[in-house]
């Protein structure tokens, strides 16, 4: 079979393969309309981090938006007499870039577990997580973090909201130097600041690293914290992944939102992150449910703008036909090499720049001759 | 190939600073200094990539991971953003990031300010902190000129020492934020090379210490 095909029929079977994999633990297949109504988004602007939302007025003169997300529009459907659900999805979506202002569509599929989440749930969340990534490439990394430590150590520490938030971003860049200078700045306490600098620091495997990480528990949510990461790297361990999972604290998200397990799947040679998941128990406390919820989502589309296979040619075959050929014989001739799996484009003339792997030439007489 | 580390450093002086703090830590590559006309250099001992970049792309080419890691000025991050992290502040090409305008001028408090600037976004964030209402004159380079031709009321640019803008009757009115090289690293290398970044960090922060003394 040719490459191309083969690459193609890769990435859908790759889609199936997922489908599937849901399914059979359970989740449920959420089709998403292209539109929603703006406000969701304006109430909830912080959850979607990157870009601007895109905006159409339907015939009435509603204000609606083009999907910028789709874990939103799953979450305000909860209701609680219902739960637990577990859904999945496989959608684009669409949002203006922030750099460039053009509009970008992507490509996503993930599932969300909604509702009395245990440590069972959470360990089901990050082996599918981690299975979607060994599908595409053995060579993965997921990092894991956990957001009540954070939270914990920024609430001992005297900082109002917004320096709070400057925090954050600069654990997320492990900008050390920067979270000194503003802890200084703002008078924290030393031992605090170091502490924060630790935290930022932490990065390798996490069976190892989790054993060091009891020195960032300073309050009830951060020993819970702990206690979560340390049974979910034994489970991690007994499925033989642990070379797979790093404990990296820079990895941070909305507290509006997250409130506990944050992790983000890197793939061998891909620049940037292709999967994103985490719990976010506040997100669905914001539309009146109390109760527990995680997902992830895989970019699919990152996926296949790092992992295609360039080819050298559009055609197997160039089949070069004099005029005088019968067509019926050039058509066999053509279906011949079709049976063989060639790719074959025919013309009684070569015209420029036709990129093929090898010409053959067919005579009034119909006898070929292979160029 | 994997075990190298693919370094990005900005053309000219700065670039050429940091090489040499590079090298002095054991990460040299000798035909870095042999004036070819290559583009890339390599050196397989100390497991190093190195190419050269117009300083203001090697934050594209970090955060796009054609580069594992690179150094870049404070500026572009604050006005770009990109995705990556700032692991270390090397204390070299250090300026300010300053409003200027004509030397004694008052500033309009009662119109709109005209500013004229390359950093566009470090210009309207300093300014919308503020509530105060600017027009922005994108401009990509001798942005002096533009109060003395009263293109603008002010600039917003990098002030080293001040010495242009002294000879131009100009004069920095107000510091916006201190400028530095950083080193920055992709964020998805850095989960495969971790160690090995780390351990460049690491030997980069002592060396600046030490030389600080």
């Amino acid at each position: 079979m040719n490459k191309k095909i083969e690459v193609m029929l890769r990435d859908e079977e790759y889609l199936i393969g997922l489908r599937r994999l849901f399914e059979s633990f359970g989740y449920k297949k959420f089709k998403m309309r292209k539109f929603e109504k703006y406000e969701l988004y304006l109430e909830n602007k912080s959850f979607l981090r990157n870009g601007n939302i895109i905006t159409v007025t339907d015939p009435k003169g509603r204000l609606l938006a083009i999907k910028p997300d789709v874990t939103l529009s799953i979450v305000k459907n909860v209701r609680a007499d219902l739960l637990p659900e577990k859904f999945y999805y496989n959608e684009s979506v669409y949002i203006a870039d922030s750099g460039d202002g053009n509009i970008k569509e992507s490509t996503q599929i993930g599932l969300e577990y909604i509702g009395n989440l245990d440590l069972r749930a959470l360990a089901e969340i990050l082996l599918l997580a981690s299975e979607s990534l060994s599908r595409v490439d053995n060579e993965y990394r997921i990092a894991i973090s956990h957001m009540s430590f954070v939270s914990d150590i920024l609430a001992d520490s005297g900082l109002g909201e917004a320096e709070c938030n400057s925090i954050i971003n600069l654990i997320s860049e492990k900008n050390l130097h920067g979270i000194k200078a503003l802890c200084s700045s703002a008078s924290v306490d030393f031992a605090v600041t170091e502490r924060i600098c630790s935290l930022a620091s932490v990065c390798g495997e996490l069976r190892e690293e989790i054993k060091a990480a009891k020195r960032f528990v300073c309050g009830d949510a951060s020993q819970a914290g702990y206690d979560e990461l340390v049974a979910l790297s034994e489970i991690i361990d007994a499925f033989g992944l642990s070379d797979k999972f790093i404990l990296d604290f820079s990895l941070m998200n909305d507290m509006n939102y997250y409130n506990g397990l944050l992790f983000q799947g890197f793939i061998q040679g891909v620049p940037k992150n292709v999967l994103s998941g985490g719990r976010y128990d506040n997100l669905v406390r914001r539309f009146g449910v109390e109760t527990s919820a995680a997902g992830f989502a895989v970019f699919t589309d990152v996926l296949d703008k790092f992992r295609y296979e360039s080819e050298e040619y559009d055609y197997d075959i160039f089949l070069l036909y004099s005029n005088e050929c019968k067509a019926e014989a050039v058509l066999k001739k053509e279906l011949e090499f079709n049976t063989q799996g060639l790719r074959c484009i025919a013309f009684d003339a070569e015209p420029d720049g036709l990129k093929y792997k090898k010409k053959v030439v067919m005579f009034s007489d119909g006898s070929v001759k292979y160029e | 190939m994997n075990d190298y580390i693919n370094i990005a450093l900005p053309k000219g002086r700065l670039g050429e600073k940091v090489y040499s703090l590079f090298e002095s830590i054991g990460y040299g590559c000798p035909e870095m200094l042999d004036g070819s006309r290559k583009l890339i250099f390599e050196n397989a001992e100390n497991k190093v990539r190195y190419f050269w970049a117009k300083p203001s792309d090697v934050a594209i080419y970090v955060e796009r991971g054609a580069a594992d890691i690179g150094v870049v000025g404070k500026d572009i991050l604050l006005e770009y953003s990109p995705d990556v992290y700032e692991l270390c502040d090397l204390g070299f090409g250090k300026c300010r990031m300053a409003v200027a305008g004509k030397k004694g001028m008052r500033i309009p408090t009662d119109r709109t300010i005209r500013v004229a600037t390359k950093f566009s976004n470090i210009a309207w964030n300093f300014y919308s902190e503020q509530s105060r209402d600017i027009e922005i004159i994108k401009l990509n380079g001798s942005i002096e000129i533009a109060p003395l031709l009263d293109l603008s009321d002010v600039i917003v640019d990098i002030v080293e020492t001040g010495a242009t803008l002294r000879e131009n009757g100009l004069e920095a009115f107000e510091t916006i934020c201190d400028i530095s090289a950083r080193l920055v690293a992709n964020k998805a290398a850095y989960k495969f090379k971790s160690e090995a970044i780390n351990r460049l960090a690491a030997r980069t922060s002592e060396y600046i210490l030490e030389n600080k003394k």
